[in-house]
């Protein structure tokens, strides 16, 4: 009976799943993003082999229906002959974003992938040179999305084990934040008396228990703004006495945010060697949120612009570093912008602008045939921002006009 | 605000003209038609507003070409200001202080009102009143603005900017547009992109077409190796055709012999065996009795031949005897040798020592133990006298060379020597001087030292070499004692005679100094004679030679006496030695007399001499030894040789003179006959007993056969063994036969595979069948092989659709291109819906604006219709949507839209909504009105009615009224300009 298992734990690689946030990225560089999430999977398969890992296990979604990618299951079934080739076992799962019934391309995997099958939770018996080392538990979406509490089905299967280790694609039952699939309570699976419980779902890394772990090990590569720092796996050995936890990033590209100040800058010059020599340094090429701290001088105006024309040469200068970086967004906080608001002319008609007004205006573009088709319809929030920002630019369009 | 005073430089036809105005507000224009009344009017436009260069070039006077003028105007807050325009020209203002201000400045002063919305509200005319015909909501709330809000125009800019901006982004059919332009590659690159994943969805559909033909392929594949097996089979069959024939003929002979198909060949083996062991047996039972016969024969014979037993005995004692005789023969020849050689040993010896001794005597010499010491001593004793004695004459020698030379010596000093009167007189000599010259007492003193030095370095000298003398002669005397070497001790004695000499002369010398310096101290108290310094120094020179000669001379002698004494105790020495030696020589004679053989011998050899004799007794002694146990050996020899001589002559009869070896031989050789006979009689014995034995079984087993074979025979159905012969080569004949048949068969079960056999024996004989069947087949085989061949190229042409499928990575990077794409729409539209939402906002509040401030001027304008109307209408509804403005009649309650009044009423109503919304939204109340014939359509009770509101007006505001009409000139009451 081998006294330990070694095996990296990963979720939610969504392979070629696209990009959110993305305006005008140049070409070399989009290149590279657009194959980040593969670069990551590839990372992942180093790891693997680098570590000499027993097994490897894909808690869900490792791509998405929507995106309908053959290229993403192409490049999963290289990376699993890869495993292959090194005699590495691969335990998958299917999560909501690439259920069963989804139409995926009918892609086969070499023999050493198992896939959890249906529904209800089953258990595939692992055995290291002939021995039962461990059993593994699972289940896959069979649809898109499972609403029952599944924690109660993982029983501890037949004959001598001696690890359990359990998959769950799902979320804590008081979670908000994310739709709440085969939710379950941290009580129930500590109840399981499983060695170890590799979750998925969650793409933000975080662990609900240390003994026995209980892991979200994240994403593997950020794909939006909310997906910063650091993404990848957990390296995980079990033995008898103790459990060894790693976590190993695996992100081609981070995506990060970041402030920067220059309310002292006098001209625009003094900004952009301000704004570069504030900007945070990464080890692998960055896409940064940034968020610029700013105030108007009669030397420096800083309308829309300007402030475009100076991110522009700051990327340019920024994709040709190495490791490359790049502003795909920013927002400018300017500091005295609420003495001068409200014009008097306008001051009862941000009362009056409500949502059906507002609506009403876009929709010329919002409901045009051609645009909606490439449109998603604006959320409360975004009608919201869109009045502020209406607002604000009204009111400094006619403190312009009347300065004349 | 107030027109003081107008002063027109040229304009139209007035040229170089002046008018004052007095302080009415009321002012009244009167003049007949082309008297210049609307050039007036249009004279107070331009320089309040300016206008263009082709208006201008209109209004430019046919007798000057100056245009332009001035006027003065009196302002609330301002005071007196004047401006002037020349030409079409910016304005020139300057201020009641004579400063000349901007033109904004002066576009303040008239807040902001543009000459449209003046003309709009305060210049009344014909056309004026026109405009407002066809006046909508819009165009009403628009004038509201510019006459209501200072800053009018600011909004005006920014709605401006915006609509020109959105227009530039997004135009619901356009396609310039920056959002229509990407909407349009967006629209490409969707339409690409779907094609693209019209194309990857298509891959399960390939895949699926794989398996089809891979599926296909199997099925063909399983065809042609069931054609392949039937044509092995067609092969086959005509392959066993010949065999089949064969076995067919086989069968029909077969049917012959089938009589004996029954006939059991089983107990033909045991039959046959049993005839056979039967003639055997017989056989055997005759070549033993052969045998017996012959055996015994032979056993009678050797009976006869061999010896009695007695003999036998005899023979057998000998030859018992026989090794140790052996022994005894090889004993007595190593005897011999060793005898021999010691014998020789022992001559050689003698032989190479040269001792005079022969073997007799050494049998006879006794050599007691001390003698060997005796002898040493004898020796060395003698060798010390010899070594002594040459010493002895040695020092001899020496001593009298030197006592030789020390006469010599002493001779030589003798003639030096002076005579002693000589020396005395020398003497006197040397005390007359020191009498005369004080003897230096330094020199003596001196003297004394160096005497002194001498004598101390003496006594050092003579203490070193004592020491050193003593050394040597104890370390000599040590050595020799330790190394038992005797000169040694000579060498010490010498030593110790050398030191005691030295230590003499020594003495004899520190006597000597002594005695000078004593001298030497008294020689100091002699008389003094009277002597030159150089006789002196002479006699003392001379004194010194002699005295350092009497000293010589002392020494000398003293040495002599000691050599001689030395040469004495040599000489008593000599003496001892010689005596010694005699008593030596005495005892060695004596010794020589007792052993002759050491006469010729030297006492230093004796030592050696007697370790030979030793060695000789001892040979000698062995030698003796080795001749006793000869003699007992030859002793045992010859009695066996002599009873073994004795036995021949028993057998022989005689004796024959042959050596004790070959009678050994011989009897042995006798002694293994007779064995030889023994064993044989034995053999023979055993064997006859054997062959008994046989016979007895053989006719047991002879008989046991002959029942069985009987047995067997009646079994078998056959009377007797000649008939079962027969049927049995009948039978042999069938079994071939039947043999043959089934090795054909397995022949073809071999040729043919198993699934095929069942089937062999119905298929037809014909060659030709199987020919036809042969070609059919090869036909269609070769056609399926083509057909596979097909499926495969379609296989790999599927399986590289399906890689090329799974390689067109540029399906996900358009996917990605166009995500990014909508993203950048989005931003687009959202910046898009935040000017188009702020436009919005702005048309909201001005509508706001107009909502608030319409019905206020709609009052007003109520009230001033109804007065100018008299009461004849008392509502006005506003335009609202594509609505224009309507009235209604107070009494009927009817409504009645502009183009069914009549034109005195709609000028009435036009001219209340100006005057309504100058007092509603006039914010720089004052400005002044223009009014040009405004009334020609009024009836004479509503022309008073307005004459009437004029009067009201004209208390706030300047009024200036230009009419051709003389009694409404003098009617409004105020004052009258008339023109000409």
């Amino acid at each position: 009976m081998h006294s330990s298992v070694t095996f990296l734990h990963a979720a939610d690689l969504h392979l070629d799943s696209l990009f959110k946030g993305l305006r005008h990225i140049p070409a070399n560089i989009f290149k590279e993003i657009q194959e980040s999430t593969f670069t990551a999977l590839n990372h992942l398969v180093d790891k693997a082999i680098e570590h000499r890992v027993d097994f490897v296990l894909l808690a869900g979604d490792l791509y998405d229906h929507e995106s309908q990618s053959l290229k993403a299951q192409i490049r999963l079934r290289r990376a699993f002959e890869r495993l292959a080739d090194e005699n590495i076992a691969v335990f998958l799962s299917y999560g909501n974003h690439d259920f069963i019934k989804g139409d995926s391309f009918d892609v086969e995997y070499p023999d050493n992938v198992h896939i959890f099958p249906g529904e209800s939770v089953t258990s595939i018996p692992f055995y290291k040179k002939g021995e039962p080392a461990a059993a593994i538990y699972g289940f896959s979406y069979e649809n898109r999305a499972v609403y029952d509490n599944k924690s109660s089905e993982y029983e501890p299967a037949d004959g001598e084990f001696p690890f359990h280790i359990a998959m769950l694609h799902g979320s804590v039952a008081t979670n908000t934040e994310h739709d709440s699939y085969a939710p379950f309570q941290l009580k129930d699976l500590l109840n399981k008396q499983m060695d170890y419980w590799a979750l998925g779902h969650i793409h933000k890394r975080q662990q609900l228990h240390t003994n026995p772990p209980i892991i979200y090990p994240g994403n593997i590569q950020g794909r939006h703004r909310k997906e910063t720092g650091e993404k990848g796996c957990y390296l995980i050995t079990l033995d008898k006495h103790q459990v060894k936890q790693t976590f190993l990033p695996l992100q081609a590209i981070r995506y990060e945010e970041a402030e920067v100040d220059i309310q002292d800058c006098l001209t625009p010059s003094q900004a952009e060697k301000e704004i570069m020599r504030q900007l945070p340094k990464y080890s692998e090429p960055s896409l940064l949120y940034l968020k610029i701290t700013a105030k108007e001088k009669e030397t420096l105006t800083l309308d829309e612009v300007m402030v475009q024309e100076l991110i522009e040469v700051i990327n340019e200068a920024l994709v040709e570093a190495f490791p490359w970086q790049y502003i795909y967004h920013y927002k400018i906080i300017l500091e005295e912008e609420s003495s001068q608001l409200a014009d008097a002319f306008l001051k009862n008609i941000l009362a009056e602008s409500d949502t059906a007004f507002i609506r009403e205006g876009i929709n010329e573009i919002y409901q045009h045939k051609d645009a909606r088709r490439f449109l998603s319809s604006l959320s409360d929030e975004e009608e919201q921002a869109i009045q502020a920002d209406a607002y604000r630019l009204l009111n400094k369009l006619l403190r312009k006009e009347r300065a004349k | 605000m107030k027109i003081k005073e107008i002063t027109i430089y040229g304009f139209g036809r007035w040229v170089d003209q002046t008018f004052s105005f007095s302080n009415s507000h009321l002012i009244t224009l009167l003049g007949n038609n082309e008297s210049g009344k609307t050039t007036l009017h249009q004279f107070i436009l331009y320089m309040l507003f300016g206008m263009t260069k082709k208006k201008g070039d209109f209004y430019r006077p046919k007798t000057s070409s100056k245009l332009g003028g001035r006027m003065v105007i009196e302002h609330s807050s301002e005071g007196m200001i004047i401006i002037e325009r020349l030409e079409a020209s910016e304005i020139r203002c300057f201020g009641s202080d004579g400063e000349e201000r901007g033109p904004s400045w002066f576009s303040d002063l008239l807040g902001n009102v543009n000459k449209e919305t003046f003309q709009s509200i305060y210049s009344f005319s014909d056309q004026d009143l026109a405009v407002l015909e066809g006046m909508k909501e819009s165009d009403l709330s628009e004038l509201l603005l510019s006459v209501g809000l200072t800053g009018s125009a600011a909004i005006y800019n920014v709605e401006k900017k915006l609509t020109s901006e959105l227009q530039k982004q997004f135009r619901p059919s356009g396609t310039k547009p920056v959002i229509n332009e990407k909407l349009r590659e967006l629209r490409v690159k969707d339409k690409q992109a779907a094609e693209s994943k019209q194309l990857e969805k298509s891959y399960k559909e390939q895949i699926e077409k794989m398996h089809a033909l891979e599926k296909k392929y199997i099925l063909k594949k399983e065809q042609i190796a069931v054609t392949n097996e039937q044509l092995e089979k067609e092969k086959q069959l005509e392959k066993i055709l010949p065999i089949r024939k064969e076995m067919l003929r086989i069968s029909k002979e077969l049917q012959a012999l089938a009589d004996v198909r029954d006939f059991s060949l089983d107990n033909q083996e045991q039959i046959e065996t049993l005839h056979a062991d039967m003639s055997h047996v017989d056989r055997e039972l005759r070549s033993q009795q052969t045998a017996i016969d012959t055996y015994t024969e032979k056993m009678k014979n050797l009976e006869s031949i061999s010896l009695p037993d007695k003999e036998k005995e005899q023979l057998n004692q000998f030859l018992n005897q026989k090794s140790e005789i052996a022994l005894m023969i090889e004993r007595q020849k190593t005897l011999k040798q060793d005898y021999n050689y010691k014998t020789r040993e022992i001559a050689e010896m003698i032989q190479e020592k040269q001792v005079h001794i022969t073997m007799d005597d050494l049998e006879q010499l006794d050599l007691p133990f001390y003698l060997e010491k005796e002898w040493a001593v004898l020796r060395k004793e003698r060798e010390s006298i010899h070594e002594n004695l040459a010493d002895n004459m040695r020092q001899k020698e020496q001593l009298i060379q030197e006592q030789l030379r020390i006469q010599t010596e002493c001779k030589a000093v003798e003639k030096e020597l002076l005579a002693d009167v000589h020396v005395e007189e020398l003497q006197q000599r040397i005390n007359a001087y020191q009498q005369t010259n004080n003897l230096d007492k330094t020199q003596q003193r001196y003297m004394d030292q160096m005497l002194n030095q001498m004598l101390q370095e003496k006594l050092k000298q003579a203490r070193f070499v004592v020491i050193i003398g003593v050394m040597v002669a104890l370390g000599a005397a040590l050595i020799g004692y330790t190394g038992n070497m005797p000169w040694l001790y000579l060498l010490s004695l010498a030593s110790v005679v050398g030191v005691y000499y030295y230590r003499r002369v020594q003495q004899q010398d520190i006597k000597n100094i002594k005695q000078e310096q004593e001298s030497w101290q008294t020689n100091q108290s002699e008389p003094e004679t009277d002597v030159t310094e150089a006789e002196y120094l002479e006699a003392q020179e001379i004194l010194k030679e002699q005295q350092a000669l009497h000293r010589q001379m002392h020494n000398l002698k003293a040495a002599l006496q000691q050599i001689i004494s030395q040469i004495e105790v040599n000489e008593a020495v000599r003496y001892d030695l010689t005596e010694q030696k005699q008593r030596l020589e005495e005892r060695i004679v004596s010794q020589q007399k007792q052993f002759p053989f050491l006469q010729a011998v030297d006492v230093f050899y004796w030592q050696d001499i007697y370790h030979l004799l030793q060695k000789l007794l001892q040979l000698t002694n062995e030698k003796n030894k080795l001749k006793k146990e000869l003699d007992r050996v030859k002793e045992r020899i010859s009695t066996f040789s002599a009873q073994v001589k004795k036995w021949f002559e028993q057998q022989n009869g005689a004796a024959s003179e042959i050596s004790l070896e070959e009678m050994m031989l011989t009897l042995e050789k006798i002694q293994q006959q007779e064995q030889r006979y023994q064993y044989e009689r034995g053999q023979l014995a055993q064997w006859i007993k054997d062959v008994q034995n046989k016979q007895s079984v053989l006719t047991q087993k002879k008989q046991y056969y002959k029942e069985e074979l009987d047995k067997q025979l009646k079994a078998a159905g056959a009377a007797s063994v000649e008939i079962y012969a027969e049927k049995k080569a009948r039978k042999e004949d069938y079994n071939k036969l039947d043999a043959r048949q089934e090795e054909l068969k397995e022949r073809i079960d071999i040729m043919l595979p198993e699934k095929w056999q069942q089937k062999w024996t119905e298929e037809s004989l014909e060659f030709d069948n199987h020919y036809k069947n042969i070609k059919d087949q090869e036909l269609a085989l070769a056609d399926y092989e083509e057909e596979l061949e097909q499926l495969k190229s379609q296989q790999a042409e599927q399986k590289l659709r399906i890689e090329q499928l799974e390689s067109a990575e540029d399906i996900s990077l358009q996917m990605h291109q166009l995500a990014m794409g909508k993203e950048e729409l989005e931003d687009l539209a959202k910046n898009w819906a935040v000017q188009k939402t702020a436009l919005r906002m702005l048309t909201a509040a001005k509508k706001q604006y107009k909502d608030t401030y319409l019905t206020l001027v709609m009052e007003a304008a109520q009230i001033y219709f109804k007065e100018i109307t008299r009461n004849q209408y008392d509502t006005i509804y506003s335009p609202a949507a594509e609505q224009p403005f309507q009235v209604e009649n107070s009494k009927t309650k009817q409504r009645f839209r502009i183009e069914e009044l009549s034109q005195g009423t709609r000028d009435q109503l036009y001219i209340s909504l100006k005057l309504a919304i100058n007092e509603v939204m006039a914010k720089t109340s004052g400005l002044p009105f223009l009014m040009d014939d405004a009334f020609v359509h009024f009836d004479r009770e509503r022309t008073e009615s307005m004459q009437q509101v004029l009067k009201r007006l004209s208390e706030n505001q300047q009024v200036l009224l230009f009419t051709c009409h003389r009694e409404l000139a003098q009617a409004v009451n105020g004052e009258v300009i008339i023109l000409d």
